[in-house]
């Protein structure tokens, strides 16, 4: 951009080898330093893995209240961790109580679509798209693909504890989503 | 080395762009009188605000600019996000290093007198990007919510705002409200990652542009300027050199000089020194030496004035003359500047306020840091609002409420509480002023008394209560009378009794515990018109209850009075006691009632949805919280959580908390604090009759920010630091010596590479 001609650069062998070492010495602390940034500022962006979260069983409250043989909706709420946020979550699910040891606890997600459904005449009846199922999880009528899904559960000392879990729609097989 | 293919993609891009022209006719710069490492600062000036733009855009990957996540979110990034550490620590000494390498920077050109014609232009450029740095190292340290971030943006803003006639505006459009809050942190945050930044990306271009119209200035001797170096290798070569030292001395200083945590921001603390950061303490020094009426001269005089000396400098400096040497006038002016201003910064660092300066001194506060005690406080009513809402209190309604009857007894009887007898001292006949000062800042007067200062207090209300206080004299407790000698008498003193033995309950402390209202209270003790009227106890069983409670039940937290009182006040006691069955509940008054609809409010959300405190996820200042602890702790739990010390014995059944149980310690901080936490906010009965653990969080007495200060203290007697990192990604100092190893194989391979062909060719 200055208006005056260029002045043309020693051409010696010897300056040229200076020249030539000054640009390799620049590229390696150029390269270094990208490699000694970007190492640590990738993997600070790669989220830590929270493995065992969804393994965890969750205490559903009331099970000794409720009726034996009778499908009874039931809520209960976790703490949800995500980085520094810890909020609320409330879940519901499907309990069948057999006995104070045993129950049946299905996802309240019908397996077709997702959608929540009911019990009606005996019949768990989903309103979307007309699924229906019997107490033992069973297609009676409808699209769903597959019966209802079960959830993991245990009791201990009278409570009933929960093991939440999502799982994908719309498929013959019951694959956690 | 070009392949024919490449050369042609060159060439077709260049064809449509010129951008290898421009590019190329930029790296082969001439420099007049070759290339120098002064001329780098420009260049390590791009760098750092590289450096900056990158790890900032980082940090909003995690960072929430709100009141209540805005600290957490940002410890989350430095603690358990890999190399969060390395990416804020970075950010927080890059802005420290860009301020000091722009003023070395500007020093530079000032001493070649680089600003001369023709390069006024470059210069003034720089001015406002000076200016626009300012405005970053204003905003940047508000952003983490953090009590020096608070109060930092809270004098940089108060300063603002005292401007004459912009000023009010300029504070409301910053503040966004009418206090410091939320709407404060969004827009300051705003300026820091979107305005800023856009005019500082702007103005950098244009003073690019304007610089490469003449290029460097070069040496003022005519004779050196005839060398010429260039800038591709050569000067490139020592600006990325001197970059990768600095970029070498951040990691440095992130790894072993990590950024301070100073805890949630808490408006209602005032403990802490308000200072600006530290670019800005030249200013907050020359604020000291102006009065009152003279501080918008400092506010917005003196920056003004600066500003104008160094827009000025080109055209009032006309001369070409460029060899320092020559312009001495010039340059003694702009010495004296540079002193004067660092000299204010150093006096501005060091300072301490006397109060301040007590604290330092007191022993056993070897990590205290950080007191400053702000004398009567006007207007804040905060922890103590609901005693200073009802102004009908009376001076000795309040000396109760305040919980003085705790240490203090008013009786004229030396007796066993913490504190003096507030009767006897006044034999010490201590000025009304003196008072006041006891009253709002004990430890002016003695800086380790145990005293916890009630700075809290409205004016009114320390009045109340001094009027209380002075007024009070040794007859105002009956003496005992006399006894009496037959039946019928008995009967007629009985009222007398009763009377006495209501006196003392509202002297001796049992206030504390127990209301006589006919109603539950949130007391620890039960109400005793309706104990008393529900279970009828006898005589026997009253005396018994007063003065060994643990017969009746083993784990009563109930003081025994047995020898806090004389067996005939024991006597008028019981009959006061009996007397409560036949009367009558007190009616609820306003004043309780606004009590209780706030306390209803204020409620932490632990005791209704299970959602653990705020502190528990909080990061407090350990050496805040030392302070906190000498004032709420100590005279329970000893000088550093050491129940038997010499010259200290705690209360009995009162736990040590250095060392802590092992059940309550855990190596994990967070669980750990999480332990501690349930002590300080919800308090614990003392099981062997000494003093109960207080509520402090339940009942407001500490906000959640003074919690998590304790918890980082009382972690830290323990050995156990809240403020580890809990994911490094590597180990801060394992990383830097990796960074300076492989520097040393750079080095040693630059070496090899130059030295062996010399030496073969030899």
């Amino acid at each position: 951009m200055t208006d005056h001609t260029p002045t043309p650069r020693s051409e010696e062998p010897e300056d040229i080898q200076k020249r030539n070492f000054i640009k390799g010495l620049t590229a390696a602390l150029l390269g270094f330093l990208t490699l000694g940034l970007s190492l640590p500022f990738v993997s600070y962006l790669i989220p830590a893995s929270n493995e065992g979260a969804d393994r965890k069983f969750i205490k559903v409250p009331n099970f000794s209240a409720i009726p034996v043989g009778k499908p009874t909706k039931m809520t209960f709420e976790d703490l949800d961790v995500q980085a520094f946020i810890r909020s609320q979550v409330v879940y519901d699910v499907w309990v069948i109580k057999h006995s104070d040891t045993q129950a049946t606890v299905y996802s309240p997600l019908c397996p077709h679509l997702n959608c929540r459904y009911t019990f009606i005449n005996n019949q768990f009846n989903c309103p979307c798209h007309g699924s229906l199922f019997d107490e033992n999880g069973k297609v009676i009528g409808g699209p769903s693909p597959r019966p209802l899904d079960t959830l993991a559960y245990k009791i201990e000392s009278g409570e009933l504890y929960v093991q939440w879990k999502l799982f994908k729609a719309g498929i013959p097989q019951k694959v956690e989503a | 080395m070009k392949t024919p293919l490449l050369q042609k993609m060159i060439g077709w891009i260049n064809e449509r762009t010129s951008l290898i022209t421009f590019f190329s006719e930029f790296l082969h710069e001439e420099i007049p009188g070759g290339t120098r490492f002064s001329y780098t600062l420009g260049s390590a000036c791009m760098f750092l605000l590289t450096m900056q733009i990158v790890t900032g855009v980082w940090q909003l990957f995690y960072y929430v600019p709100t009141i209540d996540y805005a600290y957490t979110s940002l410890n989350y990034l430095r603690l358990q996000v890999p190399f969060g550490w390395l990416v804020h620590g970075i950010h927080y000494w890059g802005g420290t290093l860009f301020t000091i390498v722009v003023g070395l920077h500007v020093l530079r050109v000032f001493i070649w007198g680089s600003y001369k014609k023709p390069r006024e232009m470059v210069w003034l450029i720089g001015i406002v990007l000076i200016v626009l740095t300012a405005m970053f190292m204003f905003t940047g340290p508000v952003l983490p919510w953090d009590k020096n971030g608070y109060w930092a943006g809270q004098v940089g803003i108060g300063i603002a705002g005292s401007v004459p006639i912009v000023g009010p505006m300029t504070q409301m459009i910053l503040q966004g409200a009418d206090k410091m809050g939320q709407m404060a942190l969004l827009r300051i945050y705003v300026l820091h990652v979107a305005i800023i930044p856009a005019m500082v990306g702007l103005f950098v271009t244009l003073h690019l542009i304007a610089f490469r119209q003449f290029g460097e200035s070069g040496p003022w001797d005519e004779d050196k300027r005839k060398k010429i170096g260039y800038f591709w290798p050569e000067q490139i070569f020592k600006d990325v050199l001197v970059s990768f030292l600095i970029f070498l001395l951040l990691v440095f200083l992130s790894a072993f000089f990590p950024p301070p945590f100073s805890g949630l921001a808490d408006p209602t603390d005032t403990l802490i020194t308000p200072k600006p950061a530290w670019s800005f303490l030249f200013l907050y020094q020359i604020l000291k030496f102006l009065p009152g009426p003279l501080e918008p001269l400092g506010t917005a005089g003196v920056p003004l004035m600066i500003i104008l000396l160094f827009a000025s400098l080109p055209f009032a400096d006309s001369n070409p003359q460029k060899n320092p040497f020559k312009r001495g006038f010039i340059i003694l002016g702009g010495f004296t500047f540079v002193g004067m201003i660092l000299y204010l910064t150093w006096l501005g660092y060091i300072y301490r306020s006397p109060a301040e300066a007590a604290q330092m001194e007191a022993p056993n506060r070897t990590i205290v840091d950080l007191t400053n005690k702000k004398l009567p406080d006007l207007d804040i009513p905060k922890t103590m609002a609901l005693v200073n809402v009802d102004k009908k209190l009376t001076g000795q309604q309040l000396f109760k409420t305040l919980g003085c009857t705790e240490c203090h007894s008013t009786t004229g009887i030396a007796g066993n509480k913490q504190g003096p007898d507030l009767v006897m001292a006044r034999g010490n006949n201590r000025s009304h002023q003196w008072l006041s000062i006891q009253v709002i800042a004990p430890q002016l007067h003695n800086p380790r008394t145990i005293m916890p200062p009630y700075s809290d207090l409205s004016d009114q209300n320390v009045e109340l209560l001094l009027g209380y206080l002075e007024n009070l004299k040794p007859a105002s407790v009956p003496l005992p009378p006399p006894k009496p000698t037959t039946a019928q008498e008995s009967v007629d003193n009985k009222d007398v009794l009763i009377k006495y033995g209501e006196q003392l309950f509202n002297t001796q402390g049992c206030v504390q515990c127990h209301t006589i209202q006919g109603r539950p209270s949130n007391k620890s003790g039960p109400d005793l018109i309706m104990a008393i009227a529900k279970d009828k106890p006898a005589q026997d069983w009253l005396k018994v209850q007063l003065t060994a409670p643990q017969q009746h039940n083993p784990m009563s937290i109930m003081p025994s009075y047995a020898n806090r009182l004389k067996d005939d006040q024991i006597d008028a006691m019981t009959l006061f006691l009996s007397s409560l069955a036949t009367r009558k509940p007190t009616p609820v008054t306003k004043a309780e009632e606004q009590a209780q609809a706030a306390e209803g409010q204020g409620n932490p959300p632990s005791s209704t949805n299970g959602i653990a405190p705020q502190s528990v996820g909080l990061i407090g200042d350990r050496e805040h919280g030392a302070i906190l602890f000498h004032q709420s702790c100590i005279m329970c739990h000893g000088p550093r959580g050491i129940p038997n010390t010499p010259g200290f014995n705690a209360p009995r059944g009162v736990p040590a908390l250095n060392p802590i149980d092992p059940a309550v310690k855990n190596e994990d901080a967070q669980v750990f604090a999480e332990h501690v936490d349930r002590y300080i906010q919800h308090g614990i009965p003392n099981t062997e009759g000494g003093p109960n653990m207080p509520n402090f969080g339940d009942s407001h007495a500490l906000t959640q920010a003074q919690i998590a200060d304790l918890e980082s203290y009382v972690l830290y007697l323990n050995g156990v630091d809240r403020t580890k990192i809990i994911n490094p990604g590597i180990d801060p100092k394992e990383f830097f010596f990796m960074l300076l190893g492989g520097t040393s194989i750079i080095v040693l391979l630059a070496g090899l590479f130059w030295w062996i062909p010399k030496l073969l060719k030899l």
